[in-house]
């Protein structure tokens, strides 16, 4: 009796010295996604990045960080591009919306964000990287207008240039056929 | 007896034909008028809706624009030369009404039958080469910018502009002569 109420402590100690020593740590996934369905030069584009944490510890210092957007090609409209959050509670997430202006049209490369945070308590940064976008379109506006634009007053124009060519022909014609349909059917 | 309208007599057909394929130096100009002018009308869509800058591209529209335009013209005369035949049989009563109606007692006593029947012709044929002359136009170049519309802003509406504008003016003027020298009889 006194050997199973040994066994059962040790093991109850060891279940602690297992839980002991095992640490939360916070586990980082971010990801980077593009909301409009179409991108324009000049047009706004919004950018949205995701951050879960899907360890079991806090995460602090968490700081994001996407240098990939440079000056030249984009202009800042809305948002930071470095963000900082204190703590990011096991399971959760948080967002961040981003919203630039192309200002070059042609194919563009979006690649990955950065995001640093302490896992663990007094342990060293960690650093993540979020999805890539790969190469996307950038239509001009040009383009844009040629694809989408409902082009209303051009095609009522070319209503009227048609007029000349159908409706002309087609109404002298007629004008000549009941002439000389109606003279029969009066003789 | 006045011939019947369905039932022309040997000479009077041959009549007909004889004016039929070759045009007179005013229906020709009126043609080629048509047929510039409704290869002309895509240029406005594709410099507006397409975005082609015209003198960026003015070789290719001048080019374009003559290429189809000739099509059309074939198209044109092929057509009318199908369409007179069928519209004069059935302009003959309306053409007889007309002219015994113009001429009073006494001067359809004085000219002979054959005299009568010869005018009623001639003006049949002038009402047959007019009226033929516009449906033909008419029927052509609905044709035309149908096709042209369905395989320019349809079909390859995705290609870009410049091969989009070859394609589409070229097809639908081929297609359009092609199809105006299939005879119905």
């Amino acid at each position: 009796r006194s050997i199973m109420k040994y066994c059962v402590l040790v093991l109850f100690l060891s279940c602690f010295c297992v839980v002991a020593s095992e640490e939360s740590s916070a586990k980082l996934i971010l990801t980077k996604n593009i909301l409009n369905s179409i991108i324009t030069q000049g047009n706004d584009l919004a950018i949205e990045y995701n951050m879960y944490n899907i360890g079991d510890g806090v995460a602090t210092d968490v700081e994001l960080a996407d240098s990939t957007l440079h000056d030249t090609d984009f202009e800042l409209i809305s948002g930071k591009m470095s963000v900082k959050w204190d703590r990011i509670q096991p399971g959760t997430n948080v967002t961040h919306v981003v919203v630039v202006r192309p200002l070059k049209s042609g194919a563009q490369n979006f690649t990955s964000a950065v995001v640093q945070y302490v896992a663990s308590e007094d342990s060293e940064p960690k650093f993540g990287f979020s999805s890539e976008i790969g190469e996307v379109e950038i239509l001009s506006l040009k383009e844009y207008n040629r694809l989408y634009a409902p082009h209303v007053v051009e095609w009522g124009m070319f209503g009227i240039w048609t007029i000349p060519s159908l409706l002309l022909p087609y109404m002298l014609y007629y004008n000549s056929k009941t002439k000389y349909t109606v003279k029969a059917k009066k003789n | 007896m006045a011939p019947k309208s369905s039932n022309f007599s040997k000479e009077e057909e041959l009549l007909l034909q004889d004016f039929g394929r070759d045009l007179s130096r005013k229906s020709s100009v009126i043609f080629y008028v048509h047929a510039l002018f409704v290869s002309a009308i895509p240029l406005w869509l594709f410099n507006r809706i397409h975005q082609m800058e015209m003198l960026d591209n003015a070789i290719l529209f001048v080019i374009g624009t003559i290429f189809s335009a000739y099509f059309v013209a074939l198209a044109y005369k092929n057509n009318k030369f199908e369409l007179k035949h069928k519209i004069a049989q059935k302009r003959s009563d309306g053409v007889a009404a007309e002219l015994n109606a113009k001429m009073s007692e006494t001067e359809s006593k004085k000219i002979s039958k054959k005299e009568k029947d010869e005018r009623i012709l001639w003006r049949k044929n002038e009402i047959a080469e007019a009226e033929s002359m516009q449906l033909a136009v008419f029927y052509t170049n609905s044709l035309f910018l149908i096709l042209l519309i369905l395989s320019s802003f349809f079909f390859f509406k995705s290609y870009s502009p410049m091969p989009n504008y070859i394609i589409s003016m070229v097809g639908a003027s081929s297609i359009t002569g092609l199809l105006s020298t299939s005879s119905q009889k």
